[in-house]
Formats: structure tokens, sequence, C-alpha cells
């Protein structure tokens, strides 16, 4: 649905987006993260049209965004910042989206105007989390085959955040939408995403299938009667070895059953997996190619 | 019902799969009862609706449950558990785990046996106590 290939982008003659690519399917729900100043928001900005590419392409629905409003008119995208008319109410503005976009459905308008419940102010006097909350509204309503979120969910309350939350899982589940969606929330994209890409200095370090990853990387716990051999030591399979005392615990990146059979070989008095969490995973991923993961996160 | 740990390492498809197995062993759901759809669970649950149908799908592979085209996905009516190779390799992996650990809490081979059958009785337990009320 959202297929990126080789993009390049420089903004005031330094290198934002460095040879990006991406492919998410429809339907899908991909979840962006990285550290302030990685190249999401750019990376964002020339999905939706915004900034035209240096090099690369951006297609969506297998035709290019560029000059193209019959697929403009589909994509919903909520900004890190609210653009809108801040002397227009809220009922004005949806006025003018009512208008503007072909799709708009009014009575999805009417059933997520009764979920948030925004006052019919003036938008310059609405507060930052109800302005986000407005465009959401407003891009669920045009009927958006796909569906950019540049961190929706900062900036609102818990409650307001589950509703958020529920209402993209919603709009997946009912139309099939295709989301990308950015966050500082690691366990927020846990939750809802099915692909997460890792964003640093302007290239895609890593993207993973959640579930897949999740039962690839293991952490092993084991005990040799004995010294470690020195095949278990330096199996390609292994990521990432600590241990206290007799006791060694293995990060192993794939093959893991192939990596039990060939440890069950020495006899070890223990053998037992342990749990780790997805920003656990990502550390010793992170590590895997270069990168300490107290650079990429905070 | 659905019991869903998402900071667990154990893909959030494979707890609900879980879930759904345990929750029918335990006599919490019963054959021929209806599960929420795919929509209502990613609701309920703020999940991917992508996972649950995906453990549904694997749910309906193993037969535990099935779809009606337009009524929706039941617990299957006669669902017999079948014992395949690579489950059972699976369920002995469990229980050696349980066991290496209780060894190294210094249990008797006994004391393990007695902790089974107490689990064995609790699980039956709560079986029978559904059925009664």
């Amino acid at each position: 649905m959202i297929k990126v290939t080789n993009l390049e982008k420089s903004l005031g003659g330094s290198k934002i987006l460095n040879n990006i690519n991406l492919n998410i399917e429809k339907g899908s729900i991909y979840g962006l993260i990285g550290p302030n100043g990685a190249g999401k928001t750019t990376l964002i900005k020339t999905l939706v049209g915004i900034y035209e590419p240096e090099a690369g392409k951006v297609m969506i629905n297998g035709e290019s965004i560029k000059e193209n409003t019959k697929i403009k008119s589909r994509i919903g995208y909520v900004s890190d910042f609210q653009y809108f008319y801040p002397n227009f109410t809220v009922s004005e503005m949806a006025w003018f989206y009512r208008n503007t976009y072909p799709m708009w459905n009014e009575e999805k308008y009417n059933s997520l105007k009764n979920i948030f419940k925004l006052p019919n102010k003036k938008i310059k006097r609405l507060s930052k989390g109800m302005k986000t909350q407005l465009s959401l509204l407003l891009n669920l309503s045009i009927s958006p085959e796909v569906l950019i979120l540049d961190e929706p969910t900062s900036g609102l309350d818990p409650v307001i955040r589950r509703k958020v939350l529920n209402l993209i899982v919603d709009e997946v589940s009912i139309n099939n939408t295709t989301v990308l969606t950015s966050t500082h929330n690691l366990l927020e994209l846990e939750q809802i995403c099915d692909h997460i890409g890792i964003m640093y200095n302007g290239e895609i370090l890593l993207e993973e299938n959640i579930d897949e990853i999740k039962s690839k990387v293991r952490k092993i716990q084991v005990v040799f009667n004995g010294t470690i051999p020195e095949e278990i030591k330096n199996h390609k399979d292994v990521l990432h070895i600590d241990y206290k005392g007799k006791v060694y615990q293995f990060v192993v990146n794939d093959n893991l059953d192939e990596f039990i059979e060939e440890t069950k070989k020495y006899n070890p008095i223990l053998l037992e997996m342990i749990d780790m969490s997805l920003e656990e995973i990502f550390i010793y991923k992170m590590g895997g190619v270069g990168y300490a993961f107290e650079d990429i996160t905070l | 019902m659905f019991n869903i740990d998402i900071s667990s390492s154990t893909p959030i498809y494979q707890q609900i799969i879980d879930s759904v197995k345990e929750g029918i062993l335990k006599g919490l759901m019963e054959p021929g009862e209806k599960l929420p759809s795919v929509r209502e669970l990613a609701k309920m649950m703020t999940l991917n609706p992508n996972t649950i149908q995906k453990a549904y799908q694997e749910l309906e592979r193993e037969k535990v449950i099935v779809t009606l085209r337009g009524k929706g996905t039941y617990i299957s009516a006669d669902y017999k558990p079948r014992k395949d190779e690579s489950k059972i390799m699976e369920v002995k992996d469990l229980f050696k785990k349980g066991i290496v650990e209780a060894h190294y809490m210094g249990f008797k081979k006994e004391d393990i046996y007695g902790i089974i059958e107490e689990l064995i009785k609790e699980l039956e337990g709560v079986e029978s106590n559904d059925k009664g009320n």
C-alpha cells in the first residue's frame, strides 16, 4: 500500500533522509520509533506530499503521490502541530473538510463527534490535546485509505489516549485502513502495531514484524557442568552472552531449536528460557548492528 | 477471559490462543459458546485486529473454534484434543522446565507428583463447580 524506495531528502543544506526504503502492506499498522531529530517528521511529510523527494520514490496504492489529488484525498494526516484556521469554530472546520474531501462521511463524523465531545469553540481557544483530537476526528471522517499519524497520542490524557488507540484499531478492523504512526512510546507500539521501524540519523536501522522478532530472538539461561564449550560460545546465532558465575545467559538471534539441540549435546545442568521485553530485544538487535540503544532512544 | 501481557516475550497472538485453550480447559468457555468478533476483541483489548485474526486462524486450524459465515466464531462443539508430535515435545519441555525449577527449590520426586495432582484437582474442580452452578 505504501512503498518508499531509496528516498533522499535534504533540508537547509543538510541531509535529513538517507536512502529510506519502506513497504507497508494494506491493513497493517506500522510504528515508527526514533529519537528527536531522527527524521521521522520529515519522512512523514515526504510521504504525504508536503515535501518533494530529492531522490527516490513514494508510491501509495501503486501511484506516485506527486500532484495526485485523487490519492491525497484518501490520505488522513494528523501532523505534530495542527494547522487550522484559528478563527474557525470546530463546526466551521468540519464544513471546510466536508467541502474539500469528496469521500467525507457525515454519519461517521457525527458519531465520532459524540465520542470526542469537543466544544464548538473557535479553534484558537482549544488546547493542544483538543486540537489533536479535532485533527483525528476530521481525518477519520474523510474515509481514509491511508492514515498517517505523527505522534498522535502525545499531549493526550490517558483516557483520551486509550480512546484514540481504540479508534485507530477499530478503523483498521472495519475498513482495513493502512496506518503509519510515529511515537516515543514503545509499549504503545507493541500493543497496536504489527510492524516496527527504528529510525536513527535519517536511516531506518531495523524493520521488524513484532510477532516474528519476539519468537525469533530469545534469551536462554544455561549452566554447564564445567567450562562453557567453545562451540557454544562462538555459535553463529548467538547475539550476546552474559554470565554470572556458572550461569550463562545467551541471547539467540534465530534458529532457537537448533541452538538448544547443540547445547544439549554438552549435557547442561540447567537450560531454561527467560522472558525478554521488546525493548530488551531491540537493545541487543541494535547492538548487533553497532549501535547502543541509549543512542537510539531518549 | 483474555489475559494479555503486552510486554511479555510471548507474541500477543500466542497469548490469545493460550487464553482460549485455558478458558476451555477451566470451563470458563463452553463448547458452542460464541467468541467476540475480531473487531469486538480488538476494541475491547486495544489490540491490532491482524494479531487477533492470526490467533483465530490458528485456533480454527487446530479445530478449537469454528467460524460460521455471517454468524460469528464459536468454540467447537466437538473439540477433541489431538496429540500431535510437535505439541507433545512442547508439553514435555514445559514439564521439564517446571521440574528443573522445582528441583532447584529442593523439591523431592514425591513433592513434584503431589504438586501435579494438586494442579489437576484444581483445574477439574473449577470445571465441575462451573457445571454444578
